[in-house]
Order: C-alpha cells, then structure tokens, then sequence
C-alpha cells in the first residue's frame, strides 16, 4: 500500500510539472507570471542553469543519434557481417579502426552507444578501444574546427590528430595483450542474448526498434544529465583563474588542461575554441593534451563508460590512457 | 504477474511525461527563438531533427504504456528499469531537473560574473598583463613602435598617422590605398586569404564597423595585424565589462562567443579608454566609436581603443557572437 501510494505521488508530480508546463507554453515563456515575482534566483545559478541547458541542449542530438545508430546497428547489421569486415591480423586491425574514425564523423557521446553495439556483435575489443578512442578526434569536421580555431599554428589539426592515434593505437596494443576476459558489464552477456532473442522476434519491425530506443534514451540520459550538471557547476563556482593558478611547470600545467578537459566535458567540435583562448596562458603543447586528453575521456563520457564496460576496466582505461596522452604530448615537438 | 504489469505501466506513464515534457520545453525554445540562448545557429537545424525523433519517441512511449509489455513479454531483468522506488526518484528527478530548470527559472544572458570567471580575451593580449600595461602608458606614448619594418613603405606610413604623437585629431584616412595596395599590404604576413580577406574589407572601410557578423573574424583580424590596424577608426558595440585591476578610465567592450553551446562560451573585447569609463555600469550595452592606438605590453602587441563617443544602446536579441567560417560578403 504505502508503494502504491508513492507511486502515485511521484506519478501526479510527474503530471503536475507537465501541466504547469502546458501553460508556461501558452502563456509565451519569458512573460510568464509563475516565476515573475515569485523567487528572486541568485546569478549564479542562473549561470548554472544555462550552462547545464546548453550542454544538454547540445549532447541530446549526439546521444539520440548514436543510440539510433546502434539500434540500427542491432536490427540490420549480424554478428557473422562484423566478424567478417573485421581485419584478423592485429596490425591491419588497429588502423582499420584509425580509418574507422576519419569516416565516421561521430563526437565522443554518440561513439559509446555504438561501440558499445559492435563489441557485443563481435567486433574485437582492441579494434573497438581504437576507434572509440581515436574517432571523435580523427574526423573532418573536428579537424576544420581545430584548424580554424589555431589560425596562428595550422599545425596542430595535424599534430592533435597525429597524437590521438599514436596514443589510440598504444592503448589498443596495450587492451589486445592485458585484457583477456571480457571488460563489458556483467549481465551484459545475458542481455545480449536476450536482445538477440527480441531481435529474431521482432526483426525488421521499426517499432521495437523505437522502443528499445526510448529503452536506450533514459539509459544513457541519465548518465549524460548527471555530467551536465557537475560541470555545470564546476564552471560556474571554480573560475578558470583558479584551476590556471595551480601549475605553470611543464609537467603540471599539461596536467592541469588535461584535468580541466575532463570537467568541462566539451564537445569535440567545439573544444578547438576553448583551447585557443588559453594560448596565451599556456604552451601549445599543453594545449595539445587538453586537446588529445577531453574527447578521450571526460567526465559525462566516463559515466557512459561505467555504464558499458566494468568497473576495473574503465579505471585502467582511463590511467592509461591519461599516462600515455601526457607522455604523448610532451614528446611531441610542437 | 499482475502486481509487475502495474510497476511497468507506471515506468512507462513516467517516461511519457518526461518525454512529452522535453518535446514541450524544445518546441517551446523554438518558438520563441530562445534557443539561440543556449545553442549556436549552426546547430538550430539538428534541433529541429531532435525534436522530430523525440516526439517519434513519446509516441512509441505511449504505444508501450497502452500496449504494455506484450513485445518484450519475459520476465528477464534486462531492460532497464530502477529496481528500488529510491533509485527512481533519483534517476527520473535527473530528468525532471532539465525540465523544471526550463520551467520555473528565468533566462539569463551570461554577463560579467561569467566574463570575470573565465577570463577576458582582449586583441592579442590577456587581461592579466593589464597592469603592465598601466604601468608602461606614459612611456608608451612615446615608444609605439616605429621601427621600419624592411622597407615596406605603406605600413610605414599608417604607422606614423598611428604615432599618438602627431595630434590625434587629425583625420585617418589621408592616404587613398588602392584596393590592390591594401591587399599586398595583408598578403604579405601570410595569415591565409581568408584573414587577408577580411582585413581588405575591413581596411577599405573610413570607420570600421565592427557588427555582430565581423565581430570575432574582425577581432582575430585585428590582432593578426595589429600594426597595420593601429590609428584606425572602428565602431563596435557590446556589454560594458569593468575589473578590479583596471584603471578608472578603463573598460572593456565585451561580446560572448559561442562555438557550439553555451557551455563552451568564451569572452572577446576591447580595452576602451573613456574619461566616463566609471559611469557606464557593468553589463549594460553600448556603443563605442574611436580610434585604435597600438601599445605594447610584456612583449605583444595589443590595440587599445581610445573612445571618441560611447552611448547606450539596448542588449541585441541574440546577444551572443559567433564564427562565421566565411569571408564577409564585401557589398563595397
């Protein structure tokens, strides 16, 4: 009984919000008496506010898509076909997944949800590791962006794409000799065979495509909201002088861009711009790791990771691929 | 079995109220063009795209809610649902956040908190080296740099009129550049035609109008070649942004760029001189008109706009700035 009656408070909540937002709509938004007078906000988390919106506003497209690449890749692509497309030899393997990556221009939330799919159809997992590593880097629309926004060094599109692979293709090698079991999630395994089973029921039927959709939607929504806000908040109440003020060595200013390219959780299109504005504060080849290390990992992203890959897997990935970035672009002669 | 049926149906009435809500909330900022609050133009029409797929979702979300579970009738824990009624308040509250932060809060433009808290990109210099500039104007006046630059008499000439020293109410324009001089004038540092591109159009103009179009390519113009900018006319407009280390004559002339989202905003300007530069309060909008006087500070090169007429206008709808990745369309 008192489940039952929770559930419905939560339930009548849920209607409650939508009905206050049907006339927020009607009424035209900004004129808007409920909130005129009604709390004064503080700036600050106005601030919050917009940049959590916008993150939002701007990963769902991204998320939406690679979740119906995914589903697409599950209801027309079988496992025989990925096996088959997938170089035996290592060696072929690893810049097959480079070449991957340069022609499919996918961001860093759209390329979890899918790779995520190939693994499970098949796709061995250092193949998989390069291309979810390299892809949101290597692409064309990310190169112009990072090429228009370092007018000054129209190097560094190259030397940033250059360094994703070197460090992609070592982490590769790395997952193809450590890695053994399995690193996706338990009970994965049986979803998958579970899915397979959804599949040979309803292959071909767009309905429970969308329905798995919607399945996927509020899956990896949530962890996609929960990063959005963290760094929402860690932009507005930590100032950029303050995260700056924390090294100007070699070692610890690549370290701290590479921490700052964690907690922003930028998109790979747009992160270019950000980088170029700390060009006079910064070496460029710290910049070069902020630029190597954000669309590998970051925060929103290694949420997703947690949710797709187990515990001790995601945290090696992510030490080494830190270590090997950082090794990476310092050597690099920029 | 009839208990589970029930869990399941709330599940999914749930989901189609988030749903629905999200499809309401963007439709909304469509509408009303708030969108551009959030998102660069650029990415409007993937929105659009958005919007399509989620009201695709709802409605699948619906058919699950009226249908039940008769496409998945297994009893496997697989999909995806919050087992305890905690973990749903916290997953399905993660959701609602977006949406009742869309609802209840007002929007707000980022400003100078905002401008304070990620640093200020002014022409070809960062605003911590502005007590270096302080402390060097007097003898700046003096030291503009002159030296010739291998013969390359243009420049040579823009520079003297950029020289402070000869009496700065004496008008700019008095050297007629041929449209191909000007060219070479650019073509010679090598930024690339699109930065010379934009340095023509600019050059040609008698009083450079920096609008909203220009403004960041302009900026980064200007800074490529901020000696051959130095002595020109510009008027530009943004919000009024003050910090503590500025003198009291000192402001800048702001404008928050956005390249994808809101998120990834930074902030471009102008370090104006204006006796009045007390007077106008912080995060109001005007409209400056000067000259650009070069200056140089720890090393850079740095333009500084000395105000001939600063007025208050009201904030633009869109108040954001934005890369445009073409070269403006010169109408002359």
């Amino acid at each position: 009984m008192p489940v039952n009656f929770r559930s419905l408070l939560r339930d009548s909540l849920g209607a409650v919000i939508l009905g206050l937002a049907v006339v927020w709509v009607t009424t035209g938004g900004t004129s808007n008496p409920l909130y005129a007078n009604l709390i004064t906000w503080s700036p600050k988390w106005l601030d919050v506010r917009t940049f959590f919106l916008s993150i939002v506003l701007e990963a769902i497209p991204f998320v939406l898509l690679g979740v119906f690449f995914s589903a697409f890749i599950q209801t027309f692509v079988t496992e025989e076909q990925v096996r088959r497309w997938t170089p035996k030899n290592p060696f072929i393997a690893l810049p097959f997944a480079g070449l991957l990556g340069v022609l499919f221009p996918v961001c860093e939330c759209a390329i979890i949800p899918v790779v995520r799919r190939l693994i499970q159809k098949g796709m061995p997992l250092h193949v998989g590791i390069v291309f979810l590593l390299a892809g949101p880097i290597v692409n064309p629309i990310v190169l112009t962006s990072t090429y228009t926004a370092f007018t000054r060094q129209p190097d560094m599109a190259m030397y940033r794409a250059i360094s994703a692979l070197i460090v992609a293709f070592v982490i590769g090698i790395l997952v193809l000799f450590f890695v053994k079991k399995n690193p996706l999630r338990l009970g994965m395994e049986t979803e998958i065979r579970h899915e397979a089973r959804h599949v040979e029921a309803s292959r071909g039927k767009l309905s429970a495509t969308f329905s798995h959709a919607v399945d996927e939607f509020f899956d990896m929504g949530k962890f996609l909201l929960f990063g959005a806000l963290i760094s929402a908040l860690l932009q507005v109440f930590v100032s950029r002088e303050t995260m700056l003020g924390i090294g100007q060595t070699p070692l610890s200013s690549h370290l701290v861009m590479m921490g700052m390219a964690y907690i922003l959780s930028l998109c790979s299109e747009a992160d270019a711009f950000i980088a170029a504005s700390f060009a006079n504060t910064f070496q460029s080849s710290s910049l070069l790791a902020f630029l190597v290390f954000g669309p590998m990992m970051d925060l929103k992203t290694t949420l997703l990771l947690f949710h797709s890959f187990r515990f001790g897997f995601v945290v090696k990935l992510i030490l080494a691929v830190t270590i090997t970035v950082l090794v990476v672009t310092l050597w690099m002669p920029v | 079995m009839d208990q589970n049926q029930k869990k399941w149906k709330r599940h999914y009435i749930l989901r189609t109220l988030i749903l629905s809500g999200f499809v309401l909330l963007l439709a909304e900022m469509i509408i009303t063009g708030r969108l551009s609050q959030y998102l660069a133009p650029r990415l409007h029409m993937l929105n659009y795209v958005t919007l399509g797929i989620l009201i695709i979702l709802t409605i699948a979300s619906i058919r699950q809610v009226i249908i039940g579970q008769s496409d998945y009738d297994c009893d496997c824990d697989a999909h995806k649902i919050p087992r305890s009624p905690w973990t749903s308040l916290i997953v399905y509250g993660l959701f609602c956040l977006p949406l009742a932060m869309g609802i209840f809060m007002p929007d707000k433009t980022l400003g100078s908190a905002m401008a304070e808290n990620l640093g200020v990109n002014l022409l070809s210099n960062d605003v911590r080296k502005l007590a270096q500039v302080n402390a060097t104007v007097p003898e700046m006046e003096s030291q503009v740099d002159v030296q010739p630059n291998d013969g390359e008499r243009i420049a040579e000439d823009v520079r003297k009129q950029a020289e402070p020293s000869n009496t700065s109410e004496e008008p700019v324009k008095t050297v007629p550049l041929e449209e191909a001089q000007i060219r070479q004038l650019f073509a010679e540092s090598d930024f690339g035609d699109f930065y010379t591109d934009i340095a023509v159009f600019l050059y040609k103009q008698p009083v450079i109008k920096l609008d909203d179009k220009v403004f960041l390519d302009g900026l980064t113009t200007m800074e490529l070649y901020a000696k051959e900018f130095a002595g020109k006319e510009i008027e530009t407009m943004g919000f009024v942004y003050h910090q503590s280390d500025f003198s009291e004559e000192q402001f800048v002339v702001a404008r928050f760029s956005v390249s994808c989202c809101t998120a990834d905003a930074s902030v471009f300007g102008i370090l104006v001189e204006d006796k009045q530069a007390k007077n106008y309060p912080i995060d109001s909008w005007v409209k400056v008109r000067g000259k650009l006087e070069l200056r140089n500070a720890d090393g850079y090169d740095m333009l500084v706009l000395k105000a001939t007429q600063v007025e208050p206008v009201d904030a633009p709808k869109d108040p954001y700035v934005y890369y445009s990745f073409e070269a403006p369309q010169g109408s002359e």
